[in-house]
């Protein structure tokens, strides 16, 4: 494989996008026993040829599966590693839930976890893709922690799992991974130790790697950032109102920001102009050379024809702003 | 000594109960429905809880977080984006302050929804309605309008108070009060004081001061001067707070926080039983709560430690 150019401020997404009405109608039926296994991966195969339709039409350069086979990040994973229960659900925000995992027995791996949904999607995609992965702090952080002594020793017994799954990515030829750690500021006084279990999951693996974390006061982390093995943090501003943006002054020449230009919480299309001032804005104090365009977060909350709008939207302020820049795009590296 | 279990802020929303208000939200039910469904829901869980607990809030059922009612409610506030709750993954929309704030009801209706179904039980079960702290809340929300924190702070402060006047003439004798910036690393103390003044001058029902996630930075002979019946502390992630506790003079009512709420792991009825004693000498009156509000625990598990509460108060009182 050749390395992949990519122009300049690249559009991608963060990961989830809506599922298909009618793929929430199969999965609700397939608890009840209406559909089989086989019907149901046809299904998940099929949302996810028409989430990634949406967001080739939308213009978007590095698209996702949607994250069409995942209920939620987290359980996701808890689902498929050994040592996870769950309870009944609790509430985020809203009326949203989620079942939180609780470990209970020692964890294990076993076996691949996304590969298989990298896999498909490089069949029916041309684009280079991204594929996200749940963190180990976040894991950790977002499950009831009943049988290891620390939540520092659960964290790294999942960074060892997830550092499995992330050289069988390597393997099955993903060119980048997002490690989504939403969780990471909200204790810094655990960063030091966060930081070196994500180090210790991304370890000798020499594909793109980015991080995801949102929600959260990233002046936090930046000092971390020297430390942290990864090639870029994509976060989210939108949803603040582009407030701190001047933080990202202060990280390193070697990483590139996502730039979260899409808030995914509220139903309220973006104009072009609101996104192309809040691009025009950072790229006056970031360079345009290291900077990928994305929502704040997954967008699967929305509803699935505002979800595609916006990405629209996003598309169509970013081709405006780049005909005003001279820089070249990125490369992704292929090992 | 009198023991009672007590419940802080909420109870979590059940998922059943979180479907209902999903669909009312979306037009998908009407009114008439909406209100029958979720008397009868609010009406099952509140007969639970009143098993093991002999002081229950509104259990914050129709509250999507801590702030939503006034943002949806008081003049001068907006709802706006989601923000992290502390350090939970647990969100909360920011109020955004667009203007002069000035109270408008906002949690009655809700108070008045639950005393209603608590009037309908047999037994005595109270009532504690529920509000934010004004420091809290002002240092929480998203100011576009006032050049000070310290103006925004009082007209909060101003505001809840009057919320909390409200409530209680329509029958509210504790108004619990959360102020978990309390336990922050950065707190104005001088700030926090002047805002509670101005709050708690404003009606005269007993004030249950909550705090939670971590131990009270300042002296506790700082809040001596305030008007407070009951002091509610965190004595899962602050154990360290117990001594501090039992060696300052005080009035207060003890608010002992002792089952964790944001844990899975059930606690034991003998340690309950232990902490209550060592208290006895001390307080006359201690209430056994959790640490916190319980929406970070699912709804069987939460069910689960209100019943060790309720064991650990009984077998107290023997």
């Amino acid at each position: 494989m050749t390395d992949i150019s990519l122009p300049v401020l690249p559009t991608t997404v963060i990961g989830s996008y809506p599922r298909p009405a009618w793929l929430r109608k199969v999965l609700r039926l397939w608890k009840t026993g209406k559909f089989d296994k086989e019907q149901v991966e046809e299904a998940l195969n099929d949302a996810v040829i028409s989430v990634l339709s949406d967001q080739v039409e939308a213009g978007i350069d590095i698209p996702s599966d949607g994250e069409q086979r995942r209920d939620e990040m987290v359980e996701y994973f808890a689902e498929r590693i050994g040592g996870f229960k769950f309870y009944d659900p609790i509430r985020i925000w809203g009326n949203a839930y989620y079942r939180k995992p609780a470990v209970y027995a020692p964890l294990e791996y076993r076996g691949s976890i996304v590969v298989r949904e990298f896999m498909f999607l490089k069949s029916v995609c041309n684009k280079p893709v991204k594929v996200t992965v749940t963190g180990p702090y976040t894991i950790a952080d977002w499950s009831f922690n009943e049988y290891y002594s620390s939540k520092e020793e659960l964290t790294f017994e999942l960074a060892k799992i997830i550092n499995r799954e992330m050289k069988a990515l390597e393997e099955a030829g993903a060119p980048y991974v997002q490690i989504d750690e939403p969780a990471l500021s909200t204790h810094p006084d655990e960063l030091d130790w966060a930081i070196e279990a994500i180090n210790m999951a991304v370890n000798n693996v020499r594909i793109k790697i980015g991080m995801h974390v949102c929600y959260g006061d990233y002046s936090k982390i930046i000092p971390y950032l020297e430390k942290l093995r990864v090639s870029q943090l994509a976060l989210e501003f939108a949803n603040r109102g582009f407030k701190d943006i001047g933080i990202v002054k202060k990280m390193p020449e070697d990483k590139e920001l996502g730039f979260g230009v899409i808030d995914v919480h509220n139903k309220k299309i973006e104009t072009t102009d609101e996104v192309y001032y809040a691009i025009k804005r950072m790229i006056e104090i970031f360079p345009a050379r290291r900077l990928y365009i994305n929502p704040d977060c997954g967008l699967k909350m929305l509803p699935r024809k505002i979800a595609k709008e916006k990405m629209r939207i996003m598309v169509e302020a970013t081709r405006k702003i780049r005909g005003e820049v001279k820089d070249d795009g990125p490369v992704i590296k292929i090992p | 000594m009198i023991v009672k279990a007590a419940l802080v802020g909420s109870f979590p929303r059940p998922f059943k109960v979180g479907r209902l208000m999903s669909k009312y939200r979306d037009g998908k039910i009407d009114e008439e429905t909406y209100e029958k469904k979720l008397n009868a829901e609010l009406m099952k869980i509140i007969k639970k809880i009143s098993k093991d607990v002999s002081m229950i809030t509104d259990c914050m059922f129709l509250w999507d977080d801590l702030f939503e009612p006034f943002s949806n409610s008081f003049e001068g506030l907006e709802k706006g984006g989601l923000y992290r709750f502390l350090d939970n993954n647990f969100y909360y929309r920011i109020p955004v302050v667009k203007g002069l704030i000035r109270h408008m009801d906002a949690t009655l209706a809700s108070f008045e929804k639950v005393r209603s179904i608590v009037r309908g039980l047999r037994g005595k079960l109270d009532i504690k309605a529920v509000l934010p702290g004004p420091y809290t809340f002002s240092k929480m929300c998203d100011n576009r309008y006032y050049s000070s924190l310290e103006r925004l702070a009082m007209d909060i402060a101003e505001a809840l108070g009057e919320e909390a006047r409200e409530l209680e003439k329509n029958g509210a004798e504790i108004i619990e009060v959360h102020e978990p910036l309390l336990t922050s690393e950065e707190i104005d103390m001088g700030l926090f004081i002047d805002s509670f003044k101005a709050f708690s001058s404003k009606f005269s029902a007993k004030i249950w001061l909550q705090t939670y996630f971590g131990p009270i930075k300042t002296k506790l002979e700082d809040l001596s001067d305030l008007r407070i019946n009951v002091l509610g502390i965190d004595l899962v992630e602050a154990e360290e707070q117990f001594d501090r506790v039992l060696g300052i003079k005080s009035t207060w009512e003890l608010g002992l926080g002792a089952i964790n709420s944001r844990s899975t792991k059930l606690e034991s009825v003998s340690s309950l039983r232990c902490l209550i004693k060592k208290t006895s000498k001390k307080f006359s009156k201690v209430y056994l709560t959790p640490n916190a509000m319980m929406d970070f625990i699912p709804v069987s598990i939460a069910l689960a430690k209100i019943r060790k509460m309720g064991i650990a108060s009984r077998v107290f009182k023997k």
